[in-house]
């Protein structure tokens, strides 16, 4: 089984490091590749200096293109397994194993590592889990299915899935959006416990003069992503009683 | 617009047809009319030269990555 951790990395100079030399140590078993989404800092000369793996997009596309990109060099490099981790070293290596037990087992097609269900480690702000509340139900209303971490940026998935993302993978805040194009290919979508940390360095992308820009954005996202899928699906269907 | 801008009598058929009386009324209705479809096939444009240029950076992105790998695989 090949796995490939994809790292998103936008403005992290100060946390690149260190996140890469801890899989680089401690955890030979997996590739990596950065992708350095037109960092204006000297990500990329980190990157350059210590001969990382890591692509280096010539414009800042956003998380969904940066992740993208990751799965599209998984899918050109044949990878088995891609895993996103964050690159500000929230997301604890560690947890990878369990996060791709259940891909090597063919229980699911994608994993999410979720920090609702044992409730233990960084919880996230008080609005922040109200929001991350709603995104779920929303999802749930429109899918029949209950993700609890929604906006979780650290998942695995399996060879279709890889195929699948690399075309078609929501750009701007994509996680959620993500999930529900998962579910309108017929995903099955585990999620599995994992401690999350506080970040250390640097400041999340989303602040409150963007989260309300944030829900709305996502609400729409979603709800246009639902449908189009469904009038895709109607098409499908058409064709195959015609 | 166009011809009804060349034959102005086409503008109060075609308002005729509609059944509103007043001239600028039905004016102003087609204007705004034009002006939605054009911003809809504008916004269409946008959205897909969107996705041109983010399929263009990410495979830009890859292929200097494979230059880089080559370049270093030839120094060694």
């Amino acid at each position: 089984m090949k796995c490939l951790l994809i790292i998103p990395a936008y403005n992290e100079a100060e946390n690149i490091e260190k996140v890469i030399d801890n899989i680089v140590c401690n955890h030979p078993e997996y590739d990596y590749l950065i992708v350095n989404d037109g960092s204006t800092d000297e990500t990329e000369e980190i990157c350059k200096k210590n001969h990382y793996n890591f692509v280096s997009l010539p414009l800042n596309l956003g998380i969904g293109g940066a992740v993208q990109t990751g799965y599209k060099y998984a899918l050109a490099n044949h990878y088995d397994i891609a895993i996103q981790i964050d690159g500000d070293g929230q997301h604890d290596i560690n947890f990878v194993k369990d996060l791709i037990a259940p891909l090597v087992n063919g229980e699911a097609d994608i994993v999410i590592g979720s920090r609702f269900i044992t409730k233990e480690g960084f919880q996230s702000s008080r609005s922040r889990r109200m929001g991350i509340f709603f995104l779920s139900g929303l999802i749930q209303a429109l899918c029949f299915k209950r993700v609890k971490d929604v906006t979780s940026g650290f998942r695995a998935v399996n060879k279709n899935y890889i195929q699948i993302y690399a075309e078609n993978y929501p750009s701007d805040y994509p996680e959620p959006e993500a999930i529900v194009v998962a579910m309108m290919h017929g995903g099955r979508i585990k999620e599995v416990p994992v401690i999350m940390r506080e970040r250390e360095k640097g400041t999340s992308s989303i602040n409150f003069k963007n989260s309300i820009y944030y829900m709305i954005k996502v609400t729409l996202a979603i709800i246009v992503c639902r449908i189009s899928f469904g009038v895709r699906r109607g098409k499908k269907n058409d064709t195959i009683n015609a | 617009m166009g011809i009804m801008v060349i034959w102005p009598y086409t503008l109060t058929f075609i308002i005729r047809i509609i059944g509103i009386e007043s001239n600028m009324n039905g004016l102003f209705v087609l204007a705004i009319g034009f002006v939605i479809a054009i911003l809809m096939a504008l916004t269409s444009i946008v959205s897909k030269q969107t996705e041109k240029i983010r399929s263009l950076a990410q495979t830009i992105s890859m292929l200097e990555k494979r230059i880089r790998d080559l370049e270093s695989e030839n120094e060694k």
